[in-house]
This record gives structure tokens, C-alpha cells and sequence, in this order.
């Protein structure tokens, strides 16, 4: 009989953990969508971001259109999980005339936008890995040469200095940075 | 008629594989054209053998026509939400849980739905046997399953009520409301394979869908026999009620039918044609018009009420007779 009674209080113990495990694993996944929400960069077009949830299916039809495969599927544990996203580390968004992926979407999740009217994030400049601004490569303009609305949202005085109102999110700036880590970085 | 629906199943893989071919390429030849050196990083200078063909192939193909563009636009999406020529053909299942987890009405997309609900009201269930690229699948572990049983291993087969899946589909649905996002393309077969065949032929990567189509093909094959299209799968909900109304049905001609039961072992919905009962379930695949020897099964032009008029005849006809058999 007690045999039985510690069996059963051993079982309760490890049930009360595997309760508690779920409990943890659920909070976590959900601290990561409130993560998630607020660091993704969306394709050109899409609208709010808990709205946007609710509408994408994940049908693939806008990263099939992109012809820079800049349109990747999201990883991750939380429910944006196969969502697409613009990682600009890997391929940036190049601005096409007129957006392709917002054309494409039957959703409703990206609405058509003109190529003036992108807002996909802002570029964020770290002054401290800079090789211009620290003065280890005065030449190096690499975030200014290859910016698509240069002069507008870009400046470059010894480093680049970003207009946020103008800047469009695209992360080309990101992508062509040469230093490690990355002293330009674009954020939702 | 079996030849007709293996080959528009065929097609529906063989564009499956096509689309996210048709994307890489697209990709590499707008990379070869506007730069001088391949903006699109990874992906295009990491070419295995096999794509390296495909594409040289797809180069090659298009290079006669004037219009590649057109070509590689025409088609796009996944068997769940498809665009053909600009015109969008969807799930009646994404337009269920897009409605519920956004909790408003998006007409444009609802409209699109159109062509596949009332083709199942009129034919039943033929989403499921004709263009479910998971049912294709599914047969093949069937036929495996089958030969198993040939060679003398016993699989196990489980059977559940065919309610399930009704009560699935409403959880779900119910999950989706209070969540906020849908749920379904996470689970839902068409939309997770083609998903999948994307990732693993572009970027050569599986996700956790490919495990769950493994999964589910496994249990097929060991555990029960058509589980997930029989109970579990939403989709096939959905489509059921569509088909309750459906009106080309199978029927069977009393006078010819000698009771051989190869119709029932047949019908890989698990339905009972012998005994007349397939239901809302049917999807009109015609298998067991195949098997009967007899030819005792045929397609007839039929409403709910018909059917159900001649099933109650049929009935009365076996009781007549048993009562003739007894002499009473």
C-alpha cells in the first residue's frame, strides 16, 4: 500500500512538473510573439501587424513573386511561424516598380502600394562599428553608393546619416555593410 | 475514368514541383540581367546538380517564347490558395478561418472560393480524390498497405466515429477566434506539402511540416487505414457538407448486385456502397465502379431526396425477399 501511495504522489510530482513545463513552454512561445510582432520587417504592403496575422494563409504567392527572393518564410516557435518576412542580412528588399509581392496577395494581408509609399522600417546607425566613421576606412560609403533613394533618406558626412521620415526600411544599407557586426541595421 | 484522375492528380504534383522551380529561375535570370554579380546572395550560387538541369532546361524552354514573364506568372500559390492567370481559386477552408480569426468579411477573397464550393456541391467530395495533393499520397500507402496484408503482415486498423472531424473543425475554428491567427495552414495537408516541396527544393530545408506528413503517412500505413481523410482532416469537413447536396451520385442497380462485398473493401473512404450507405462522404472516384464485377454501380443524376427515396425501396426490396426466403 504505501508503495503504491509513493507511486502515486512520485506521479503527481512529475505531473505537476509536465503541467508546469507546459505552462512555461506556452508563456514562452508567447513571449515570443510579442517579440516577434514587434521586429518584423513585413513585405512592402502589408497592414497592421495583428491584423496581418489574422489575414495571411501562407499561401506563398508573394514570395514566389519576388524576383530577388527577398521574401523569406519566418522560423520560429511563435504563431508567425511560416509568415513572410524581409531579413536584409540575407536579401534586402530592392524597391521594384511597382511592388510585385503587394500585387499578388488575394488576402487582403499585403494591400497594393506605390513604390513611393513603402514603409517597411527605419535603418538605425551604430556609430561604434563604422570603418568611415571611426576613421579605419574614410573611403568606405557603401550604405550611401547603394542606397535606392540616396541623397533622400541618406546623407553621408564622415558615416552615414539617416533621414528617418524618407527612409523606406529596404535594408539594402544593411546588406552591403562591410563591417561585423553590421553598424547600419533596419528595424520594423 | 481511373486514368483521367491519376493523370489530374499527376498534374497537380508535377505543378507543385514547377512552381518553386519556375522561382528560382525566375530569380536567377532577374539576378543575370540587372547586375553584374548575383544580388540574391545564397540561394543562386548554391545550385545542386539536379537544379542546375531543371533550370537549364526551363532556359532553354522559354528562350523560344516571346513572353517569359507571362510564363512564369501564370501560375502561383499552393493547392489551399491558388492564382491561374490572375484569377484566385481558394480552400473554402481558408476562407472559414480567415473570416474567424480576422472576424470580419473580405469579400474579394471570399469570392474565391466560388468555383471549388459549388463544384463540390454538385460532384461531392472531388477536391479530396481528384486534387488533394496528400490524398495522392495517401493512396500510395494504401496500395502499400495492401500489399503488406498480401504477404501476410497484419497492420493494425483503428476505426473512429466519422463525427470527429466535424469536432475537430470546430475546436480549431474556435482556437483560431480566440488566437487571432489561423491555425489551419499549419496542419491542414495541401497547404503544409506544398509548402514544404517550396522550401525543400529552393532553399533545401524541411520544416516541421514535413514530419507531420510523415507522421500521418506512417500511421496510415501501420495504425489505421485513411485516418486523417476518413476522421481528422478539416478540409474534408467542410467538403463533406458541401457534398451532402451533391448531385451526381453513385448508385447501386439492385437486380444486377450479387452482394460480393468487393465494392466495400474497395472504397478507400471506408463507405458501404453494397449496402448503400456512402453518404455525404462519397467524392465519386469511381473505384468502386471499377471493382464491381457485375457492373451493378453506376453514375446517376441525383438529388438527396432521390437517393434516399431509392435507398428506402432498395430496403423494403431485401425485406420482401428474406420474407419470401422464409416462406412466412
Amino acid at each position: 500500500m504505501a508503495n503504491d501511495a509513493n507511486d502515486r504522489k512520485a506521479f503527481l510530482r512529475g505531473g505537476y512538473k509536465v503541467f508546469l513545463g507546459a505552462i512555461a513552454n506556452a508563456a514562452e512561445s508567447g513571449v515570443a510573439d510579442v517579440a516577434d510582432r514587434e521586429k518584423l520587417l513585413r513585405p512592402p504592403g502589408a497592414i497592421a501587424e495583428a491584423l496581418f496575422l489574422q489575414k495571411c494563409n501562407l499561401c506563398g504567392k508573394c514570395w514566389e513573386a519576388c524576383e530577388y527572393g527577398s521574401i523569406k518564410q519566418f522560423s520560429s516557435k511563435s504563431s508567425s511561424a511560416g509568415t513572410p518576412v524581409i531579413i536584409p542580412e540575407e536579401t534586402p528588399c530592392y524597391l521594384c516598380d511597382p511592388p510585385v509581392c503587394s500585387t499578388v496577395c488575394d488576402e487582403g494581408a499585403l494591400v497594393p502600394i506605390r513604390v513611393e509609399d513603402i514603409k517597411i522600417g527605419v535603418a538605425k546607425f551604430k556609430k561604434s562599428t563604422c570603418l568611415a566613421a571611426q576613421g579605419i576606412d574614410r573611403s568606405c560609403d557603401y550604405c550611401y553608393d547603394r542606397c535606392p533613394l540616396k541623397d533622400k533618406a541618406i546623407t553621408f558626412d564622415k558615416g552615414p546619416v539617416v533621414n528617418e521620415e524618407n527612409c523606406a526600411g529596404c535594408g539594402v544599407c544593411e546588406y552591403f555593410c562591410v563591417s561585423n557586426p553590421k553598424s547600419i541595421k533596419t528595424f520594423a | 475514368m481511373q486514368f483521367v484522375r491519376r493523370s489530374i492528380q499527376a498534374l497537380v504534383v508535377l505543378v507543385l514541383v514547377a512552381i518553386p522551380f519556375l522561382y528560382l529561375y525566375n530569380v536567377e535570370r532577374y539576378a543575370r540581367q540587372n547586375f553584374s554579380y548575383s544580388l540574391a546572395g545564397k540561394q543562386i550560387s548554391d545550385t545542386e546538380w539536379f537544379q542546375r538541369q531543371i533550370l537549364d532546361y526551363i532556359d532553354g524552354a522559354l528562350a523560344k517564347t516571346e513572353n517569359p514573364d507571362k510564363i512564369i506568372s501564370a501560375i502561383s500559390g499552393s493547392p489551399w490558395s491558388i492564382n491561374i492567370l490572375g484569377y484566385n481559386i481558394s480552400d473554402p477552408l481558408a476562407a472559414v478561418t480567415l473570416t474567424i480569426a480576422g472576424g470580419n468579411f473580405y469579400w474579394p477573397f471570399l469570392l474565391s472560393i466560388l468555383p471549388l464550393v459549388i463544384l463540390s456541391a454538385l460532384l461531392g467530395r472531388v477536391f479530396c480524390g481528384w486534387l488533394c495533393p496528400f490524398h495522392f499520397l495517401a493512396e500510395i500507402s494504401n496500395k502499400l498497405r495492401r500489399l503488406f496484408t498480401k504477404f501476410g503482415l497484419k497492420p493494425h486498423d483503428i476505426h473512429l466515429k466519422r463525427k470527429t472531424k466535424f469536432i475537430i473543425l470546430g475546436a480549431l475554428a474556435g482556437f483560431s477566434f480566440v488566437a487571432g491567427v489561423s491555425i489551419f495552414p499549419h496542419i491542414y495537408p495541401p497547404a503544409v506539402i506544398s509548402r514544404e516541396v517550396f522550401n525543400s527544393i529552393f532553399y533545401g530545408t524541411v520544416g516541421f511540416g514535413f514530419f507531420f506528413i510523415i507522421f500521418l503517412l506512417f500511421t496510415e500505413l501501420t495504425l489505421s487505414e485513411r485516418w486523417w481523410c476518413r476522421y481528422a482532416c478539416p478540409g474534408g469537413a467542410i467538403y463533406a457538407l458541401l457534398g451532402s447536396v451533391r448531385i451526381l451520385r453513385m448508385v447501386r442497380i439492385e437486380d444486377r448486385c450479387t452482394l460480393c462485398v468487393e465494392c466495400d473493401d474497395a472504397c478507400p473512404f471506408g463507405l458501404l456502397p453494397m449496402s448503400d450507405k456512402t453518404g455525404m462522404e462519397c467524392d465519386n472516384c469511381g473505384l468502386c465502379k471499377k471493382v464491381c464485377p457485375e457492373a451493378a454501380l453506376e453514375y446517376r443524376f441525383m438529388t438527396y431526396r432521390g437517393e434516399k427515396k431509392l435507398i428506402a425501396e432498395h430496403s423494403s426490396n431485401r425485406k420482401k425477399k428474406t420474407r419470401q426466403v422464409r416462406g412466412a
